[in-house]
């Protein structure tokens, strides 16, 4: 199982920074990642960026109804 | 029963009932039910259920004193950076979708004319909330915890050193944001940071 568990954009150096934060149940490993500023941020690009990382389909992200796209900083 | 139902053709069911063997019975509905009991050292004790049919059972794995739930939060992480500001913008500096907490974060700004009327703000879960302007918390002595979300921890006039502080422990269960009102005429830089957990 492998589950996104939030969505972060900050700003450092003054650019755009999204940050993934996901939870295998293996052993409860929390991991976060860094979205490719060059994707669009939508759902579809981040399941694919996922399922990509951790060699699964894109469809077997879990995707908590709580998890939102965030708004522009 | 001399062999397994084929369950197309009509069948009896019996049960022992420690001499002999009965045939047990189910409602007109064609429902069957089952009396459940469980063993008390080598005492047959009834299972009770209560006038809704539910049946509540009192699991004691363990004689604890008291059983603790905590949720599980992730490694501690930081959002960071700075933006400009425009004037009279109000602006989300980060922001964060998940559930979690925030372990603090500060907002700190040294413009080069006052900003003494600006605010800090908190969103949490999409609701703002209520901030007042830095030289408002300033003549309050707002300083310490308590009085809010965050808490000036420093004004000065003179050097133009703003900074405002977040309090620990916020917790949010869709989102959280940090964001910044420019009340005055000129853009403003303003560094921020936030220490945060997910679960």
């Amino acid at each position: 199982m492998t589950e996104l568990r939030g969505i972060t954009i900050d700003t450092p150096n003054g650019q755009k920074r999204v940050r993934l934060l996901t939870r295998t149940q293996k052993g409860d490993d929390y991991q976060t990642l860094d979205f490719p500023p060059g994707l669009a941020l939508n759902e579809g690009q981040i399941r694919e960026f996922l399922g990509h990382h951790f060699h699964i389909p894109p469809g077997k992200i879990i995707w908590p109804s709580h998890i939102k796209i965030p708004g522009e900083p | 029963m001399s062999d397994l139902p084929d369950f197309f053709s009509p069948f009896v069911l019996k049960v022992w009932d420690g001499s002999q063997f009965v045939t047990a019975l189910g409602l007109p509905s064609g429902e069957f039910y089952a009396m459940l009991k469980c063993k008390y050292n080598s005492t047959i004790k009834d299972v009770l259920g209560d006038q809704s049919g539910n049946l509540t059972l009192n699991l004691k794995a363990q004689d604890l004193a008291e059983i603790i739930n905590r949720p599980k939060y992730g490694a501690a992480n930081i959002a960071a950076g700075y933006a400009t500001v425009d004037p009279s913008e109000s602006k989300i500096l980060t922001t964060v979708s998940g559930k979690g907490v925030t372990y603090g974060g500060y907002w700190y700004l040294n413009p080069s004319i006052p900003h003494n009327t600006d605010f800090c703000q908190v969103v949490v879960d999409g609701n703002l909330i209520p901030a007042a302007q830095f030289d408002w918390w300033n003549r309050l002595n707002f300083t310490q915890p308590g009085n809010g979300v965050s808490f000036l921890t420093c004004y000065d006039p003179d050097t133009l050193y703003y900074a405002m502080s977040l309090i620990f422990g916020i917790t949010f269960e869709t989102s959280f944001a940090m964001r910044y009102f420019n009340a005055q005429g000129a853009a403003v830089t303003v560094q921020y940071r936030l220490i945060y957990a997910l679960v």
